[in-house]
C-alpha cells in the first residue's frame, strides 16, 4: 500500500466518523490496522537449487525470490545437477552476502541422484550419443559466451577458487530433505515448494515423510518438455523431451511426479526457450549501481531465463498467458528414454498414481523482463524479513 | 575393594567389547522371522544393539512399529529406540505390481501388497499380543542411521532383514555413510535355491525383500561398504523351526519363551529361519559351512525380471566395479538349531 495516501485516507476517515458515529471510526480503524498486515502476507517459500555460480539462471533465479518483498524465503536447499552441490551451496552463500540476505538459512542438500550416476550416462553416451551438456558431469564445459564458465571436470569435494570471492557464512547443519519435512509440519499448508534443478531433495523428504505432499501449499518446478525440440542430441540442439533437471535424477521426478501435491505447476522448456536475457536487459541493470546489479554485471549471461520464470510467475501470475493441464510423468526405463518426459491430456484415462499438472506455455515476455529488471535494481536486503531465528 | 575393582573393569570390558549393531527390518508380527531374528541380537550377550528402524515390507511400517515396541515391553528393552522408517517402497507401488503380476505372473507372496491380508498403510488392527504403551522415536530411520555411524564411526555392522529402503535414503541423504559402517549384513537376494518350494521353483533369482523395492536394493548394493554379506534364498530355505524347537524354548518359561512359542506358526512357507539366520551366523560365523564371493545387482528393466537377482564373478563383473558379497550357501544346521533354542531360552541381557 502506497505510505502517503493511506496517511491522507485514515485522517479524513476518522474525521467523518468522529463527527457522524464514534463507532465507526473505531471500525474504520480496525479496517486500516488489517489491510497492511494483510498485505504484509508472504508466500513462504522453500527454494531448491542446482545453484551454479556465480550468476547465470541459477543464481539469478535465486535473486529473484531474494530481492522480492512477497516472499518469506524459509531457505534454500541446494543439490547437485549444474554443479556438484558442494560449489553450489558455496556460490549461493556468496550470493546472499552481496543480496544482503543473509537472514536467509542454505542447507546442503543430495550429493548424487538416487541411481542415475555419471558412469550410467557415460555408458548411455556410448550406446545413444554424447551430450553436449550433463551439468556438473561435464567433461569440460564451453559456456560459449563467458570464460568464466569454461571449466573442466571436478570431483564432487572439490571447490574451485570463486570468482566472486569467498563466503564467510556457512551453511546450516542438517541436510535438505529433513529441513523441507520439518518445514511443512512447523507451517502446515502454507509452504510453497520450488524447485530449479534436479528432484532429489524432495523425492527424499517425500520418502522420509509421505506426508510432505499433503502439508505443503504447492509444489513448482522448471523441468520437463514438450514440443520444443530442435533435433537430437546434436551439439547446439535439444531433444524437446529430454530435460536437464529430469534426466540427471529420473527416479527422483517420478517420486515428485507421483506425489499427492494439492497443486503441481510445471515451468518446462517449451516457456523458458521464449525468454532470453537480453544485452539490453543487462544494460538496464547495471545502470543502476548495487552490489547485486554489479554482481550480474560481471556474471550473468544472455541467454534462455531457465529458472528465473517459475519464481516471477510466483510474484506477478498474469506474466503467464497460456497454460495447460497435462498429467505428467517421467520414463525410468534404463534404455534410450531414461529420464524423457511423458505426458497425457487431462480427459485421458490414466492410472490412479498419475496426478494432472498445471504446465506454463506462454509468456508476456516484455512484462516478464520488465519484472526482472524491477527486482534486480531493487537496494539489496530491503526484502530482509524480520524474523531471522534459527529453524 | 580389589573385588569392586575387578568387576568394575570386567564391566566396563564387557560393555566396551560388545559389537554394535543397528537393526532394521520389516517387523511383521507377532512373533515369526521378523521378530525372531531381532531377539537373536538383543539376548546375544557379545551384541550391543543400537536401534531397531522399522520399514515396510512384510507389513505396513505403522503395524510393524506396534509389533516391535510391544515386544520390546514383552522382554523388558524398551530401552532400546524404535524408529520408524519409510513406508513405501522408493519407486514401486502397489498398483503397478499388480499390473505387473497380471503380465508377468502372480507372486507367492506380496509383503504388506498381499490381498490375502491386505489392510491400508497407515491402520494398525488390533494386535494379538496387545498394543504398546511405549512410543516410537521421533526422528526417522535414515537420519538416525546416518547420526549412528558418524557417532561410532567404522563400529557398527548395519543388519538389514527387510527391504533396503532405508539404507538406500541413508546412503542418498549422506554418501559417506556406507564407508562409515563396518559392515553389511542382509537377508535378501536368490540364487539357485535347491527347492520344490513354488516360490522358488519357476523363478529362482525372486526373492520378496529385493522385489519390493528393487531400486533402493541397487542403490545399497552399488555403494562403498567395506564389507557386504549376504544370506539368500539357498540358504534360508534349509533352515526349519520346528515344534519341538518351539516346545523346548516355551519350557524355559520366560515372557520372551512364551511370546515365540504362542506365536510359532508350523507349516510350509512360514517355518523358514529367513532372518535369524543372518543374525546367527554374523554373532558365530562358524554356522556357515559354504560360502562364496560374488559380485551382485539388481535387475531394475521394468520387465518380468524387475527386482530379481544379479551376479558376477570377478572374471564377468560389470565395467563398474562394486564392493564383493560374500553370499552364504550352506549351513551347520543343528548347530544354528541349538543356538538359536538356547538364545530363545536365556535370560535377557539388561540394558546398558
Amino acid at each position: 500500500m502506497n505510505g502517503p495516501l493511506s496517511v491522507r485516507f485514515s485522517r479524513s476517515a476518522s474525521i467523518l466518523a468522529d463527527r457522524l458515529f464514534p463507532g465507526l471510526a473505531l471500525i474504520l480503524l480496525w479496517i486500516l490496522c488489517c489491510i497492511p498486515a494483510s498485505a504484509q502476507q508472504r508466500i513462504k517459500i522453500i527454494v531448491d537449487q542446482d545453484a551454479r555460480g556465480p550468476g547465470t539462471s541459477d543464481q539469478q533465479a535465486l535473486l529473484v525470490f531474494l530481492q522480492s518483498d512477497k516472499f518469506d524465503v524459509l531457505g534454500i536447499t541446494t543439490v547437485s545437477g549444474d554443479q556438484w552441490v558442494k560449489e553450489e551451496t558455496q556460490h549461493t552463500l556468496r550470493t546472499l552476502e552481496i543480496a544482503d540476505r543473509t537472514d536467509v538459512p542454505v542447507i546442503e542438500g543430495a550429493e548424487y541422484p538416487l541411481l542415475n550416476s555419471k558412469e550410467e550416462s557415460e555408458r548411455w553416451e556410448a550406446l545413444y550419443g554424447k551430450f553436449e551438456y550433463k551439468g556438473c558431469w561435464t567433461d569440460f564445459f564451453k559456456a560459449q559466451r563467458s570464460t568464466i564458465y569454461d571449466m573442466p571436470y571436478h570431483p564432487p569435494d572439490v571447490v574451485p577458487p570463486m570468482p566472486e570471492g569467498e563466503p564467510r557464512t556457512k551453511a546450516q547443519p542438517g541436510t535438505a530433505a529433513a529441513f523441507i519435512v520439518r518445514m511443512v509440519h512447523k507451517y502446515p499448508g502454507q509452504v510453497v515448494l520450488w524447485a530449479g534443478g534436479p528432484l532429489t531433495n524432495y523425492a527424499l523428504a517425500l520418502k522420509l515423510d509421505p506426508e510432505v505432499a499433503t502439508l505443503a501449499k504447492e509444489f513448482v518446478m522448471m523441468g520437463g518438455g514438450f514440443y520444443s525440440d530442435t533435433g537430437g542430441i546434436d551439439p547446439g540442439a535439444h531433444d524437446g523431451r529430454r530435460e536437464f533437471n529430469w534426466w540427471f535424477d529420473p527416479e527422483a521426478a517420478r517420486i515428485v511426479l507421483r506425489a499427492p501435491w494439492k497443486k503441481i505447476t510445471i515451468t518446462p522448456i517449451d516457456i523458458s526457450v521464449k525468454t532470453h536475457l537480453s544485452p539490453e536487459i543487462r544494460a538496464a541493470i547495471a545502470k543502476v549501481k548495487t552490489p547485486v546489479t554489479e554482481y550480474l554485471d560481471k556474471y550473468s549471461l544472455t541467454g534462455f531465463m531457465w529458472d528465473e520464470i517459475a519464481g516471477a510467475a510466483l510474484i506477478d501470475p498474469s506474466i503467464i498467458t497460456g497454460e495447460k493441464q497435462y498429467y505428467m510423468d517421467v520414463d525410468i526405463d534404463h534404455g534410450a528414454s531414461y529420464g524423457k518426459t511423458l505426458f497425457w491430456g487431462s480427459t485421458a484415462e490414466v492410472p490412479p498414481y498419475l496426478h494432472l499438472a498445471n504446465v506454463q506455455f506462454d509468456i508476456d515476455a516484455p512484462k516478464f523482463y520488465k519484472l526482472y529488471i524491477d527486482l534486480m535494481t531493487r537496494p539489496p536486503g530491503q526484502a530482509r524479513t524480520s524474523h531471522t531465528s534459527p529453524q | 575393594m580389589i573385588l569392586f575393582a575387578c568387576l568394575f573393569i570386567c564391566t566396563c570390558g564387557w560393555a566396551q567389547g560388545r559389537r554394535k549393531i543397528i537393526i532394521d527390518q520389516d517387523c511383521s508380527g507377532p512373533g515369526g522371522s521378523n521378530l525372531q531374528a531381532p531377539l537373536v541380537l538383543i539376548q546375544s550377550p557379545q551384541v550391543d544393539v543400537l536401534g531397531i528402524t522399522v520399514v515396510s515390507g512384510d507389513q505396513w511400517r505403522d503395524e510393524e512399529v506396534a509389533h516391535m515396541l510391544r515386544l520390546l515391553e514383552i522382554i523388558g528393552r524398551t530401552d532400546i529406540p524404535v524408529v520408524p522408517g519409510a513406508a513405501f517402497p522408493l519407486v514401486r507401488n502397489r498398483e503397478e505390481s499388480i499390473l505387473w503380476q497380471k503380465r508377468y505372473g502372480t507372486v507367492a507372496y506380496a509383503g504388506a501388497w498381499d490381498p490375502r491380508w491386505w489392510h491400508e498403510p497407515s491402520v494398525v488392527p488390533a494386535l494379538p499380543e496387545g498394543m504398546p504403551a511405549t512410543k516410537p522415536s521421533s526422528e526417522d530411520a535414515a537420519h538416525f542411521l546416518v547420526r549412528m555411524v558418524h557417532e561410532y564411526p567404522h563400529e557398527i555392522t548395519i543388519y538389514e532383514g527387510g527391504p533396503m529402503t532405508d539404507l538406500a535414503l541413508a546412503i542418498s541423504i549422506d554418501p559417506q555413510f556406507p564407508s562409515l559402517a563396518k559392515e553389511l549384513v542382509f537377508m535378501g537376494g536368490s540364487l539357485n535355491p535347491h527347492t520344490d518350494d513354488p516360490e522358488f521353483t519357476n523363478n529362482p533369482r525372486h526373492e520378496f525383500n529385493f522385489w519390493f523395492d528393487p531400486d533402493a536394493a541397487e542403490i545399497v548394493l552399488r555403494a562403498g561398504w567395506k564389507k557386504i554379506i549376504c544370506t539368500p534364498t539357498d540358504i534360508s530355505i534349509k533352515t526349519i523351526m520346528t515344534p519341538a524347537m518351539a516346545k523346548e524354548i516355551e519350557a524355559a518359561g520366560t515372557p520372551l519363551a512364551r511370546y515365540v512359542a504362542r506365536y510359532f506358526q508350523p507349516g510350509p512357507g512360514s517355518d523358514y529361519m529367513w532372518d535369524e539366520l543372518a543374525a546367527a551366523a554374523w554373532i558365530d560365523p562358524s554356522l556357515i559351512t559354504t560360502q562364496e564371493t560374488r559380485f551382485m545387482g539388481v535387475d531394475l528393466g521394468r520387465g518380468a525380471g524387475y527386482g530379481n537377482t544379479l551376479t558376477w564373478t570377478k572374471n564377468d563383473q560389470p565395467a563398474f566395479q562394486r564392493v564383493s558379497v560374500d553370499i552364504q550357501l550352506d549351513l551347520n544346521a543343528p548347530k544354528f538349531y541349538r543356538m538359536f533354542v538356547n538364545l530363545m531360552r536365556a535370560p535377557t541381557p539388561p540394558a546398558n
